[in-house]
């Protein structure tokens, strides 16, 4: 593990700690977010309305496939079930502040039908959303927000046969620090919504001549509310991705376009609880190369605790 | 709500630890070696060949340098073409950039090396192992190429450094009354597609396989006539001679 591994992996548990902190002060029995924001809509982790002092967790479970490289000559296949936690705390009614802590197991697939399988930490990100702009304090229509953040090397990197590093694509992590910045629309019409976003990750320099790709990722999304207890959301994601470094080389098989459509379903079985499923579908792979990124699915469960 | 506290302490917890497992699963892999002249048996150092044109030739000195060796599957070639045919033809109609990923062939050993031809018959050299896709492979593709210092069994003195072949050593014909010194080097590359029982790996098939090339030098000098021949025929012949020679099968 480097120097700014060791640095990452203090940062990450400190922080973990700080949260497990946040969540264990007492909290009311019942933290009605709908009455604390005036907004009934039913919404995913980060397109939340904030309040001063909402405190929000949820658990995700996700798989997806990867592969990279040529047919019957190196080809990498990827297979990845993730499991991210997630505390999204809004310490000013203007800012949220989201840590995202990713649980890892991959399994990758060679040519000649070697194995590898590893489970372990993924690259812990620390986002803020600071909200510049509202169009009222409560049951806001309009909402603009600035997203910084940044992941951190928190992952082991991978290497295959030979000692060899794996390709920057079939990673955990970057191992490198890699700040974000970008921008986010969110619009309430009860019972319509709206969610644009995009965002610009500089994937900074890692070891031994790795670099991730720095990307630009962007999400229109908008959701219609079934029923006070369901909502369906439907969008596009979409990521515009540089040359990734391997050995200070670019990637032949990085870099590129790629989009999803997606769908979500969301319940609330219950007052602060939200249940939701998901799947993105690759619709437009002009990635670079050999490289083919396959269905998403994910589902997981909210609870706002203030 | 207290189970969901506890769960993304899991992760936490795994980052405080840092833990994380790892396992591998070995996969398909055939192994290559190249074994010494099974003929004419080495004696005193010196291994002796009758001719079919009644020479009797001494090698006292000899290497080959082999530059790579690859699997070659069994596949139909007709159909191959087909394949590729239809690959781009789709290819004009839904446009892909390709570029190769870095990581080299699967079925190719790169690895050059350099052979004693008088190294004791039980003796080989172990080229290394390939890691090919699941196939029915019917054959070797051995690469004989100019030595360079990085193959294996480059003799330290250099003496085969841009050579393929070098034998030394002396012939006497029967009605020839003293040997006759000779040199013959070579500097050329050649392939040579060496067919043995298929071989199908796979999950229902076999998940590893040796591989031995061998070879015997008792008709590397047949239908040559060493004093009439000139030093080029005489190369070609032993070239063309070696090649048919040399014999791919399991270990």
């Amino acid at each position: 593990m480097t120097p700014w591994q060791r640095a990452a992996v203090r940062t990450g548990a400190l922080l973990a700690a700080l949260i497990l902190g946040l969540a264990s002060f007492p909290t009311k029995a019942r933290a009605c977010a709908v009455c604390s924001c005036g907004d009934p809509t039913l919404t995913t982790m980060g397109a939340e309305q904030p309040y001063q002092g909402r405190l929000r967790a949820s658990l995700e479970g996700s798989s997806r496939t990867d592969t990279v490289g040529a047919e019957g000559v190196d080809r990498l296949h990827l297979s990845e079930r993730r499991l991210d936690a997630r505390i999204a705390w809004a310490p000013h009614e203007r800012a949220f502040l989201l840590l995202t802590l990713p649980l890892l197991s991959r399994t990758v697939e060679y040519v000649n039908l070697a194995r590898h399988n590893t489970n372990a930490m993924g690259d812990v990100e620390l986002h803020a959303r600071i909200f510049l702009f509202r169009d009222r304090d409560y049951d806001a229509r309009h909402l603009v927000s600035v997203l910084a953040g940044v992941r951190l090397p928190t992952a082991p990197l991978q290497r295959g046969k030979g000692g060899a590093l794996l390709p920057i694509e079939l990673q955990s992590g970057t191992g490198s620090f890699a700040p974000a910045l970008g921008l986010a629309y969110a619009h309430f019409a009860f019972p319509w919504s709206l969610y644009v976003s995009a965002a610009t990750t500089y994937a900074t320099p890692g070891p031994e001549g790795f670099r991730a790709s720095r990307t630009l990722a962007t999400t229109v999304a908008g959701q219609y509310q079934l029923h006070s207890t369901f909502g369906l959301r439907l969008g596009v994601d979409s990521r515009l991705e540089g040359k990734s470094l391997e050995g200070g080389i670019a990637s032949p098989d990085s870099g590129g376009w790629i989009s999803f459509a997606a769908g979500e379903l969301l319940w609330s079985p219950s007052m602060d609880w939200t249940l939701y499923g998901s799947v993105r579908l690759p619709v437009w792979n002009a990635l670079d190369g050999h490289h083919l990124e396959g269905p998403i699915f994910g589902t997981g469960v909210s609870y706002d605790f203030r | 709500m207290r189970v969901l506290l506890a769960l993304p302490a899991l992760p936490a917890l795994a980052l405080i630890l840092g833990c994380g497992t790892s396992t591998e699963e070995a996969g398909l892999s055939v192994s290559v070696s190249l074994a010494a002249p099974s003929s004419p048996a080495l004696e005193g150092g010196v291994r002796t060949i009758r001719t079919d044109l009644g020479y009797e030739v001494r090698i006292e000195r000899g290497y080959l340098a082999t530059g790579s060796v690859g699997l070659l599957p069994c596949g139909d070639q007709h159909h191959h073409h087909l394949q590729e045919l239809g690959s781009r033809l789709l290819e004009l109609l839904v446009p892909k950039a390709y570029a190769h990923h870095t990581g080299g062939s699967p079925i190719e050993l790169a690895v050059g090396a350099v052979e004693s031809l008088l190294a004791p018959s039980d003796a080989w050299i172990a080229l290394g192992s390939l890691a090919p896709p699941p196939d029915r492979y019917c054959g070797l593709r051995l690469t004989a190429s100019p030595a360079d210092g990085s193959n294996i069994g480059h003799p330290a003195d250099g003496e085969m450094q841009g050579r393929t072949l070098r034998l030394e050593g002396t012939y006497q014909h029967d009605d020839a009354a003293e040997p006759t010194p000779f040199t013959l080097d070579a500097a050329v590359s050649f392939d040579v597609d060496l067919h043995f029982e298929a071989i199908d790996l796979g999950p229902a098939g076999d998940q590893t396989a040796s591989l031995s090339i061998r070879k015997a030098l008792d008709t590397w000098f047949d239908g040559i006539d060493l004093e009439a021949d000139d030093d080029d025929a005489i190369r070609a012949a032993v070239l063309s001679n070696l090649q048919a020679s040399l014999i791919a099968s399991r270990r």
